[in-house]
């Protein structure tokens, strides 16, 4: 450092460090005079000091004012650092080398006087380096005196502040600017406000209209300037967060002055954001639209006021004051009030016209109008003459000058019948609903669910009545909202298609269906309700329809029987119809062997895929209930699994799918000898109306199959007889053919034999129909064409049944007429004819058979001399009444032959 | 088992005449010979079959359809038109079968018999 210092002596040197250790000590307060800093003093170690100031970094020099020029003496290493100088460039030059055409020239002006006057100064001067580029120098220049006053050097220190100068540059430039913009929009309030609403700035225009000045609010939170309302619900940090979530805020509304008047502000603020784009706060700007704003709502709230008084005639409108009494009250008002003189009432406070509830809403209302809101409540309050009415109000505040409620305005609007029919209208819900409550019929209100093509595929439960889940089973609150398939799964298609077409077509229909799964019928009529809804009310008729199908399962079975099946379709018939009525897996009927053990089943009905029983069994293997059978007496098992007589062999039985049963024994003189049952794989609690119903169908089946044995029996029986007796008359005209085979004479024979043949075929005629009646038509043909050829006959009647008696003697008469005429008469010839007629007599009372035979086209008729056999049997009639007329017509022979029909019936 | 048979009667056509009552089997016995024929009378459908088995000159069966048995009359003459179909069938019984069941070829003579109804078709038949 030494070496740097040329051209002072070490003794000149270390003097002047004394006095420049006083000027660096007072370097921090370069605005002091500087007398003071003179009479300030320090001791320091002097080497210590000279070494501090070679080696700091701020560049320092020193000039000599004696010399020519005020050449710089010393320079420490930081000055050439700063300026790019060597030290020879520097040393012996003055200072204006630094200068350069971007010098400020007022700087130089301010050195200039400053050097003259021997002054300290502080400057920023542009200078230039010795590469010719500039830094803006924070200049200190002061005189260095000696101990005698006189100026020994001059003392300079630099700092390049060019960044620090730029900055502060354009900052005040900007300040400037934004502060002219700011300041001469007096028409605006300007308020600026940090993250948390504190004030950082606070225009002119702020402090004319909201009459704070800007060092009353700084600091202060933004919303000393809302009114009480607005602090009461926060608008503040509401609208501040309204900037941060959208960019900016509106406003127009009432704030606060500061002698605590209102001004009407239509406003905006948005957020501050830093050069970075970081949020710093807030800016708000608005400005006073009072005036405007009192104007606007006068002239609304007076429009308003006489719109409502003369168009609403029927609304009560009044005004109150600020405490609720009234002031006014329209004419109209005045009428559905029924107040007769306004100054009854005048003052009174208007709340205290409505009781209870309505007093309550009444006050809360006129609060809310007072705060400058609108209150709006439904109440009753009575005339002044006594009558209930309801009403309708609306509160509003009719706002004064200064923007605050000046007074109320009240709008009553009569809604008493509304509200009465309101309440009619409640009072029939409720009334529906109890009654749909305690309907006995189940009730649904449905609504279809579409796929997404728009078909109905399900409906879904709206609501049901308690009955519902009386008469389904299942808890009614547990179905609302959900589907019919969601609650019984697997329900038959037909429960939703024809639901469906209800709200298809609008058509209602009515409906007698099981839910298969609940084992249960409905009977009910389903109707649309608009919309997608439908409404079902119904009856559960189980009983009905389960009564029904037994009863039509008796008259089938009857009808089967009249069929005239055998023993074992009768068995199989029953067998049928039992299970198909009651819906079961299987009967069947098994036969009990003479020693009440074993047990047989040929063959029984079953329903698709359950096994059939038949086999051979022994009926102790299946529990103590065989003991019953055996006795005669029923067996209704609900379950195997609980009954004590089947719980030890209830594996067995479910081994053949018997879980339930019905036995019924048929017992015959005193023995069980078949048995009847009905089995099922499910558990069942058989209604005593079943079991009586398998009672009948096995009663029914007994007598049947009984009767049908006998009847068996009988033509089995008849067939035997006739067969023996058609064997005996054959052998009896054998007989009489071989024994009378050497009599010369054979006519008589000859007339025996056809005797016995017309006989004979009365009796096939009867047997056919089981002996008990033929057909008159028929006994003639037979007979007569035994005679002669058919052609010779005309037959013509009514269709009559002969019983058997009748049968035999009509043919053996006809036989001996038709032989005569044969004989005689108009058979005898080649033409002659024979006309049989018969018909029902009614004219006579009784009703009688007649039948009447006419020969004609025969040779001339004489009558007989002799009376034969043959003329005997004529004579002796139809049924042995002896009711026959014989005329002996030259034409031909007239037979006419009467009976009751009732004898002609009788079997 | 009844066989009747007369010698010397070889010429003559066979009948088979099926009835399990006697005086009647003498009486169809008589109606065959009086057609110019030989009865062999048998008294069951069995016995019927076994002699159609055994002989085979039978022309007519002449047949009660009435005869008792585990196999009726009807049943066997469906048989015969069946295992014999030459044989002619010439029928009795108490009452007339179904027309549908009398088997072709097939005459039912009602009884009492009309001896020249019956004589004439075994007399036709055997021809």
């Amino acid at each position: 450092m030494n070496s740097d210092v040329h051209r002072l002596s070490r003794e000149e040197l270390e003097a002047e460090v004394l006095r420049l250790r006083e000027r660096l000590a007072e370097q921090p307060e370069p605005g002091l005079d500087p007398s003071d800093q003179r009479r300030r003093s320090a001791a320091a170690n002097a080497d210590v000091l000279f070494s501090a100031v070679d080696r700091t970094s701020l560049p320092i020099i020193l000039t000599d004012p004696n010399q020519d020029d005020d050449p710089i003496v010393y320079t420490n290493r930081a000055f050439l650092d700063l300026t790019g100088y060597d030290l020879d460039q520097v040393v012996g030059r003055n200072c204006r080398f630094l200068q350069g055409p971007n010098t400020e020239p007022g700087c130089v002006d301010e050195i200039r006087a400053a050097l003259r006057d021997d002054r300290d100064l502080t400057v920023e001067i542009t200078n230039h380096r010795r590469d010719g580029t500039t830094f803006v120098n924070a200049l200190f220049v002061g005189p260095v005196f000696d101990g005698e006053g006189r100026l020994r050097y001059r003392f300079g220190s630099q700092i390049d502040v060019t960044e620090a100068h730029r900055n502060r540059q354009r900052l005040a430039d900007s300040e400037k600017r934004h502060r002219a913009i700011f300041d001469s929009a007096s028409e605006m309030a300007i308020i600026v406000t940090d993250t948390e609403g504190k004030v950082t700035d606070w225009n002119v225009g702020a402090e004319r209209i909201l009459g704070w000045s800007a060092d009353e609010m700084g600091g202060q939170t933004v919303e000393r300037i809302f009114t009480p309302e607005d602090q009461a619900s926060d608008r503040a940090r509401e609208e501040m967060a309204i900037v941060l979530r959208d960019g900016h805020a509106r406003d127009v509304r009432w704030h606060l002055r500061k002698d605590g008047d209102r001004f009407y502000a239509v406003g905006d603020m948005t957020s501050l954001r830093g050069v970075d784009g970081t949020h710093q706060g807030f800016v708000k700007a608005m400005s006073d639209r009072t005036d405007e704003r009192n104007i606007a709502a006068k002239q609304k709230a007076d429009s308003e006021f006489m719109q409502g008084v003369l168009a609403s005639s029927a609304d009560c409108i009044k005004v109150l004051d600020l405490d609720g009494g009234l002031t006014f009250m329209s004419e109209g008002g005045m009428k559905v009030m029924e107040v007769g003189d306004f100054n009854q009432i005048k003052g009174c406070p208007w709340p205290s016209f409505w009781r209870g509830r309505g007093h309550v809403d009444a006050l809360e209302a006129l609060a809310t109008a007072k705060r400058g809101g609108v209150g709006h409540f439904q109440g009753p309050a009575d005339t002044l003459l006594g009558k209930p009415r309801w009403w309708d109000v609306q509160v509003t505040p009719i706002f004064g000058a200064d923007g605050r409620p000046e007074r109320i305005l009240s709008v009553s609007r009569d809604i008493t019948q509304q509200k009465l029919f309101e309440g009619r209208l409640a009072d029939s819900e409720a009334h529906w609903r109890s009654l749909f409550e305690r309907l006995s019929e189940g009730f649904i209100v449905g609504e279809v669910v579409r796929d997404t093509t728009g078909r109905i595929t399900d409906w879904r439960y709206v609501d049901v009545n308690s009955a519902w889940g009386r008469l389904v089973g299942i808890a009614s609150d547990s179905v609302v909202g959900r589907t019919i398939r969601e609650v019984f799964p697997g329900i038959e298609d037909a429960w939703v298609d024809e639901f469906a077409d209800v709200v298809e077509t609008g058509e209602p229909v009515t409906f007698v269906r099981q839910v298969g799964t609940l084992a249960r019928w409905y009977e009910g009529r389903a109707f649309s309700l608009g919309g997608e809804r439908f409404g079902v009310i119904f009856l559960e008729v189980t009983e009905r329809v389960q009564a029904d199908a037994r009863r039509n399962g008796l008259l089938e079975f009857g009808d089967r029987l009249r069929a005239g099946i055998d023993a074992n379709a009768i068995a199989m018939a029953g067998s049928t119809i039992l299970g198909r009525v009651l819906g079961v897996g299987r009967v069947g009927y098994g036969t009990v062997g003479p020693d009440g053990e074993s047990f047989v089943v040929e063959e029984d009905w079953t329903a698709a895929g359950f096994p059939t029983l038949a086999g051979h069994y022994r009926m102790d293997d299946y529990g103590l209930y065989a003991e019953d059978l055996r006795q005669g007496r029923t067996v209704v098992i609900a379950d195997v699994r609980d009954d004590p007589r089947t719980a030890a062999s209830a594996t067995t039985l479910e081994a053949v799918s018997a879980r339930t049963l019905v036995n019924v024994p048929i017992v015959e003189k005193g023995r069980t000898v078949a048995v009847l049952y009905v089995n099922d794989g499910q558990p069942r609690s058989w209604t005593e109306s079943e079991v009586s119903f398998i009672r009948q169908i096995a009663e029914l089946t007994r007598q049947a199959v009984e009767r049908r044995r006998a009847e068996e029996r009988q033509d089995l029986l008849n067939h035997e007889l006739s067969h023996r007796l058609k064997n005996t008359m054959a052998m009896v005209v054998s007989i009489a053919h071989q024994t009378l085979r050497s009599v010369p004479e054979r006519e008589p024979v000859e007339a025996f034999h056809k005797r016995i043949q017309a006989l004979a075929s009365a009796h096939d005629l009867l047997l056919r129909k089981d002996w008990t009646s033929a057909d008159l038509r028929t006994v003639c043909r037979e007979v007569l064409g035994n005679a002669a050829e058919a052609r010779r006959f005309t037959l013509d009647g009514p269709n009559v049944a002969l019983g058997p008696s009748a049968a035999l003697s009509a043919s053996l008469l006809l036989h001996e007429l038709a032989t005569n005429a044969a004989k005689y008469g108009s058979l005898s010839g080649e033409e002659g004819e024979v006309e049989v007629q018969w018909w029902i007599d009614t004219a006579t009372g009784e009703p009688g058979l007649v039948l009447r035979w006419r020969e004609h086209g025969g040779p001339p008729v004489v009558a007989p001399t002799r009376r034969g056999f043959g003329s005997r049997l004529i004579r002796t009639g139809l049924v042995g009444t002896g009711e026959v007329d014989v005329t002996y017509d030259t034409d031909g022979v007239i037979a006419v032959m009467r009976a009751p029909l009732i004898e002609v019936q009788r079997s | 088992m009844t066989m009747t048979g007369t010698d010397g009667d070889e010429a003559r056509p066979v009948v088979l005449v099926l009835q399990d009552e006697p005086i009647l089997a003498g009486i169809m016995r008589d109606f065959v010979e009086e057609a110019g024929c030989v009865a062999v009378v048998v008294r069951t459908a069995q016995a019927a079959v076994r002699t159609l088995e055994e002989r085979t000159d039978i022309r007519v069966v002449f047949a009660d359809l009435d005869v008792r048995g585990s196999t009726t009359g009807l049943k066997l003459v469906a048989m015969i038109r069946d295992r014999w179909p030459p044989i002619e069938l010439v029928l009795t019984g108490a009452l007339a079968p179904d027309l549908d069941a009398i088997p072709a070829r097939g005459v039912f003579c009602n009884k009492p018999f009309r001896e020249s109804k019956v004589i004439s078709a075994i007399r036709s038949f055997a021809a």
